[in-house]
């Protein structure tokens, strides 16, 4: 819904317009003068301003220069009497969308706002788009070939066209709001906003005002009206992630606004009505949140209409390959790097890594190796220690950490045996026994031991 | 001590964990010499006789 700010020092003036407007299905805030109209500039979200010309105190002209230099997307109409048209074209050079005389017809109005007003959607939708663009959105990085990932992009495809509401699974870092901003990109509503909103983020409160927005004096601090996420979105997609960590309270609201697409803004009582594609995503498995009480069922079968699941990144090795590469080019580009080429060795050790962080922990650790490596070429040493294979059983011991070199093998195996040792006891409360069977050896040998190191007792 | 020698669970005993330490230090003498054996084992503090049974005994001979 549109909001516009009316000024003009005749009050019956702004109670028309408001009457006029408020009908036409606009929101309409009115100010008697220019210092007003100002203040409230900057405490709403407006679309339009409608000024009238010649005011007491500070004039039509002083207010669009105000209002140009802090907003200039915001569109100006001005308003002025007959046979001061010399007065509308300074306006017009200062930068004012358009000027009508008074008095006019209501379908003059009427028509001239609403003209502002495309125009005006057209500069937003335009500007988020470049935003968008920015972001290298879309397909481009929703890289796999591995077979799940394969049959993720082909749903995208499928279900991106219809309205109806996807819940997104799958572990943190997998690439959820890839998927979220592919399915807005391949729908008809691509031109419109893609807005996203983390529901772990914010508390309860906030998270409330976050999604519906507010009205002025909603609550403390609440010194301006504020659209919500779901109005921004109004057209586009509205991207939900971590939906599973919302409260029971707002679990009901987000079920009514699926349904009726309308709702109040927190402390306001008119209905607004958005048309918006919900995407929601989470790290949880929802059915058993359900199961556990804690997500409301209906609210499950609303969002999960379709159900895309996002596999974690070791059970897609096939991929890691594919993914390494589309990382090293992408950071090599952003670091003004040439061509960088990742070893054999150094892949080896990234397909054997479990990756619990999934694709964004693969992204940082070729991020880093891009900053650390040395020829143009990726090698284990660029990549983090943690990565290596982890010493179960088989010793892959980071021996430069514990033994100097130089150090004499005879003496770092007994200092190494010494404290293995003393550890085992202390671990069986001095019971020689135990020790020795969790050393893996036998009661005389550790007795043999325990003099050779002068541990007894 | 080395972290993956103090978890209990691990069922790394007292020989293998030694061998495997042994193991490391002898890779890493070979690395640092140019894989010259003498002064590796000079590194080490042990004969080139010894040396070179190790390096039967852990398959190293190239």
């Amino acid at each position: 819904m549109d909001t516009i700010l009316v000024v003009d020092d005749e009050i019956n003036y702004l109670t028309v317009m408001e009457a006029l407007l408020g009908e036409a299905g606009y929101e309409v805030i009115t100010a008697p003068s220019a210092p007003e109209a100002f203040k409230l500039a900057g405490a709403a979200d407006l679309d339009l301003v409608l000024t009238d010309m010649k005011m007491p105190k500070m004039s039509g002209i002083e207010l669009l220069d105000e209002l140009h230099r802090l907003y200039p997307d915001l569109p100006v109409i001005v308003m002025t009497a007959f046979g001061t048209v010399e007065k509308a074209v300074t306006a017009m050079k200062k930068g004012a969308f358009d000027y009508i005389l008074k008095p006019f017809k209501n379908e003059e109005i009427l028509l001239t706002i609403a003209k502002a007003l495309e125009h005006r959607h057209l500069i937003l939708t335009n500007r988020l788009l470049y935003q968008e663009l920015d972001k290298k959105y879309g397909f481009p990085n929703l890289v796999g070939e591995a077979k799940a990932m394969q049959e993720i992009l082909a749903l995208v495809k499928r279900v991106a066209a219809s309205k109806a509401t996807i819940l997104v699974s799958g572990e943190s870092g997998t690439g959820k709001e890839l998927v979220a901003r592919a399915l807005h990109q391949c729908s008809n509503r691509a031109q419109k906003p893609f807005i996203s909103v983390n529901c772990a983020a914010l508390t309860e409160t906030l998270l409330e005002s976050e999604l519906f927005g507010h009205e002025r004096g909603a609550f403390t601090h609440a010194v301006a009206m504020r659209k919500g996420r779901f109005e921004l979105a109004d057209g586009g997609t509205l991207f939900m992630d971590e939906v599973a960590e919302m409260s029971q309270a707002l679990q009901v609201k987000l079920l009514r606004v699926l349904q009726e697409m309308e709702f109040e803004r927190v402390g306001g009582n008119r209905t607004i009505k958005v048309d918006v594609r919900v995407v929601a995503a989470t790290n949880r498995e929802l059915n058993k949140e359900v199961e556990a009480g804690r997500f409301r069922e209906d609210l499950f079968y609303r969002l999960n209409v379709v159900h895309l699941h996002v596999p974690p990144l070791r059970q897609r090795p096939e991929d890691i390959r594919l993914l390494a590469a589309h990382f090293i080019k992408k950071y090599a580009q952003e670091n003004v790097r040439g061509e960088i080429r990742l070893t054999s060795e150094a892949l080896k050790v990234l397909v054997q890594y479990p990756w619990p962080g999934n694709v964004r922990e693969l992204e940082n650790v070729m991020e880093r190796a891009v900053i650390l490596c040395h020829d143009n070429l990726v090698t284990p040493e660029d990549l983090p220690g943690g990565l290596a294979p982890a010493a179960a059983g088989e010793a892959k011991l980071d021996i430069d950490r514990f033994v100097p070199l130089h150090t004499p093998l005879p003496e770092a195996l007994e200092a190494i045996e010494e404290q293995m040792i003393r550890r085992a006891l202390e671990k069986s409360g001095q019971v020689q026994v135990r020790a020795a069977e969790m050393l893996g050896i036998t009661k005389s040998l550790l007795q043999y031991k325990l003099k050779k190191y002068h541990l007894t007792t | 001590m080395p972290a993956e020698l103090r978890r209990p669970k691990a069922a790394l005993y007292l020989p293998e964990a030694l061998e495997a330490i042994e193991e490391q230090m002898i890779r890493r003498a070979l690395e640092k010499s140019g894989q010259v054996q003498v002064r590796a084992a000079e590194m080490l503090g042990i004969t080139k006789s010894l040396l070179q049974y190790k390096l039967k005994k852990y398959h190293l001979t190239t």
